[in-house]
């Protein structure tokens, strides 16, 4: 690690010197662990500031710096009586992590949390403690709550899991290793018997979640942060080519997805080729689409086959339709 | 002489001072400065960039007499972060949160910065973070932080959006899906609207004085549904998904919106729309999973869609 800047020296040392000031004494232990520095920092921090002061540098007008016994002291006059005020990415960062534990399994039951956060709110001038809102998504909180659990004590559980791109539901036990939450949605991170690998879940495409009773052994280092935004979002080298071409109302899919190359057609209209592993992937796009996206390369079919799909559903007769 | 010495001292002389120091003063009275003047000045500009940098709100004034030469200062009102009176539990709490929660880039650094001075940091290791506990990852966007301290402010925004210039009144900030929003009030068209701000096209510039408005207590923040997003008369639809993606549906389309959960694990779903292209792009990712059952019109919309591409 880069030794810390003039800067971050400065505000870790204007944070400190007014805690310490306005405790008796705190010992070198506590302060060292409460701002994250080491001893023999903390030692050269407080040795310089002890030669500070201000005009005319007279004893009333200095630091005073003792360290005794395990123990440091500061008096001063009192311009360094309390810390810098936050600023606006510091007030932010704290209330958005505040918020976003909260909403995570067992964090709405944190009281302490809540009234901190809300106390933080008045001091930084926000009217409610809700102007900044966490949504991360609807898994039910139960399902949610027994991962979280068989993850702590290491439970088996067998999983039955819609997958989205293969549009297929599948049944297979897994170690649960970690549950997390990236870009707004909940996954599970475990190892699954049946792939004999690492699988990343949508806890809200978990169907059923059903301890088994059986405890697995923990990797050690532990594992599963392997989630990242990219790695959620990034088609593999593996993954079917596909060219539409794009109408000008459905642009919005090469702005979306990641693509491998753009080609504007003239009169708003693109040829676009983009990588997608799952089927059900591109059916949803190309249905959803309408006319406006079309197959060049790949499976040219591929719509008109699920269209007919979904057809042969709504031509069914519900009984629903006619109590309406 | 170490610079930070000459930081602490300067800043120390900026805020203990009643008139605002010239650079005279400040080379007469804090140690450290070359005795050469055009050294003093790159010095000294270089130690008041790197103090407003960090938040210092270090003014310049004319001091009053005959002198016209600016002076500078900082006010204790604006330095001191008032204490929130947080007790120790509630600091132990925060920590915590902050520990779970792994913010990305360099807001991590002032997350550490902002506990420090509420006196309770933690490592910016994130040790726990890769522990078993449930964790998170989030991603704030940097346009945020303008927003927040307008919103804080009660103070105004223009920024361009949709290509158009806007003046708005920040309401609130939302994470939804991964992308972050501000909801306020546009006086453009004088209605209540919702921004990305991924996709605004400028910097959030504030203008006008603070306290320029009151926000109101029941403004939602987040992105209504797509199929919400409409001009259209408000009807009710109901869709049947299966049970196979019931769980996904409860996500996306809502709890509160299940009217009825059947035997075979299907739900049925009372939604209300105003627009049909989006509840229409949200009932086929289901594929042939769910339908629409009602009303009449819709089903027959979506019958028509895909007959055009079957």
């Amino acid at each position: 690690m880069s030794s810390p800047t003039a800067g971050e020296r400065l505000g870790r040392l204007l944070a400190i010197v007014p805690w310490v000031a306005a405790h008796d004494g705190p010992s070198i232990t506590e302060v060292c662990d409460r701002f994250d520095i080491t001893e023999k920092d903390l030692t050269a921090d407080l040795n310089l500031l002890f030669l500070c002061g201000v005009y005319p540098f007279t004893p009333d007008v200095l630091v005073d710096v003792t360290i005794a016994g395990g123990r440091v002291w500061i008096t001063m006059a009192d311009y360094f009586r309390r810390p810098l005020k936050l600023t606006s990415r510091e007030a932010l960062a704290l209330v958005a992590v505040g918020r976003f534990y909260l909403r995570m399994p067992g964090g709405d039951a944190n009281a302490a949390l809540a009234s901190g956060l809300a106390k933080l709110a008045r001091a930084l001038g926000l009217v409610d403690d809700e102007a900044v809102e966490i949504d991360l998504d609807g898994s039910p909180a139960e399902v949610l709550g027994r991962l979280r659990d068989a993850v702590a004590s290491r439970s088996k559980v067998e999983l039955t899991y819609y997958s989205f791109g293969r549009d297929a539901t599948t049944r297979r036990v897994v170690h649960p290793w970690k549950v997390l939450n990236v870009a707004g949605y909940w996954y599970l991170s475990a190892w699954c018997e049946t792939a004999k690998a690492e699988r990343v879940f949508r806890v809200d495409r978990i169907v059923e979640a059903l301890d088994t009773g059986d405890v697995f052994e923990t990797p050690a280092p532990y594992p599963g942060r392997t989630v990242t935004q990219e790695g959620l979002f990034s088609p593999a080298e593996t993954d079917t080519s596909w060219v539409l071409e794009l109408a000008p109302d459905a642009r919005w899919v090469a702005e979306r997805y990641p693509n491998e190359e753009v080609e504007d057609l003239g009169g708003g209209r693109l040829r676009v080729r983009l990588r997608a592993g799952e089927k059900a992937w591109m059916e949803r796009l190309l249905l959803r689409s309408g006319g406006s996206a079309a197959v060049l390369e790949g499976d040219t079919t591929l719509a008109s086959k699920a269209a007919r799909r979904v057809l042969d559903r709504y031509r069914r007769v519900t009984l629903e339709e006619s109590t309406e | 002489m170490d610079r930070l010495e000459r930081l602490v001292n300067l800043v120390a002389a900026l805020i203990d001072t009643d008139r605002p120091l010239t650079r005279a003063d400040i080379a007469e009275r804090i140690d450290g400065y070359s005795s050469d003047p055009s050294a003093f000045r790159r010095n000294f500009e270089r130690d008041k960039e790197l103090l407003r940098q960090m938040g210092f709100p270090v003014v310049t004034e004319i001091p009053e007499g005959p002198s016209e030469e600016i002076g500078y200062r900082i006010p204790r009102e604006l330095y001191e972060l008032p204490d929130p009176g947080l007790d120790e539990e509630e600091l132990t709490a925060i920590r915590l949160a902050a520990t779970a929660v792994h913010l990305e880039g360099d807001w991590s650094e002032a997350l550490v910065a902002a506990l420090r001075k509420l006196g309770g940091a933690v490592g910016t290791a994130n040790t726990d973070g890769d522990g078993p506990l449930p964790a998170g990852e989030l991603r704030v966007e940097a346009s945020a932080a303008a927003a927040f301290a307008a919103i804080a402010e009660r103070r105004r925004l223009s920024f361009t959006y949709s290509g158009k210039p806007r003046r708005v009144e920040p309401w609130r900030l939302a994470y939804h899906r991964g992308n972050w929003y501000m909801s306020g009030f546009d006086l453009g068209p004088g209605a209540e609207r919702l921004f990305r701000l991924d996709r605004v096209g400028s910097d959030l510039a504030g203008y006008g004085d603070p306290g320029a408005f009151e926000i109101p207590a029941a403004a939602q923040a987040g992105p209504a549904p797509p199929w919400l997003l409409g001009d259209e008369e408000p009807r009710t639809a109901l869709v049947l998904v299966d049970a196979d993606n019931a769980p996904a549906a409860r996500a996306e389309l809502g709890a509160s919106a299940v009217k009825e959960a059947r035997p075979d694990g299907s739900l049925l779903f009372e939604l209300t729309f105003t627009s049909t292209p989006g509840l229409r792009t949200a009932v086929l990712g289901y594929l042939d999973h769910a339908e629409v059952l009602a009303p009449a019109d819709l089903r027959a919309h979506i019958v028509d869609w895909l007959e055009r591409l079957a």
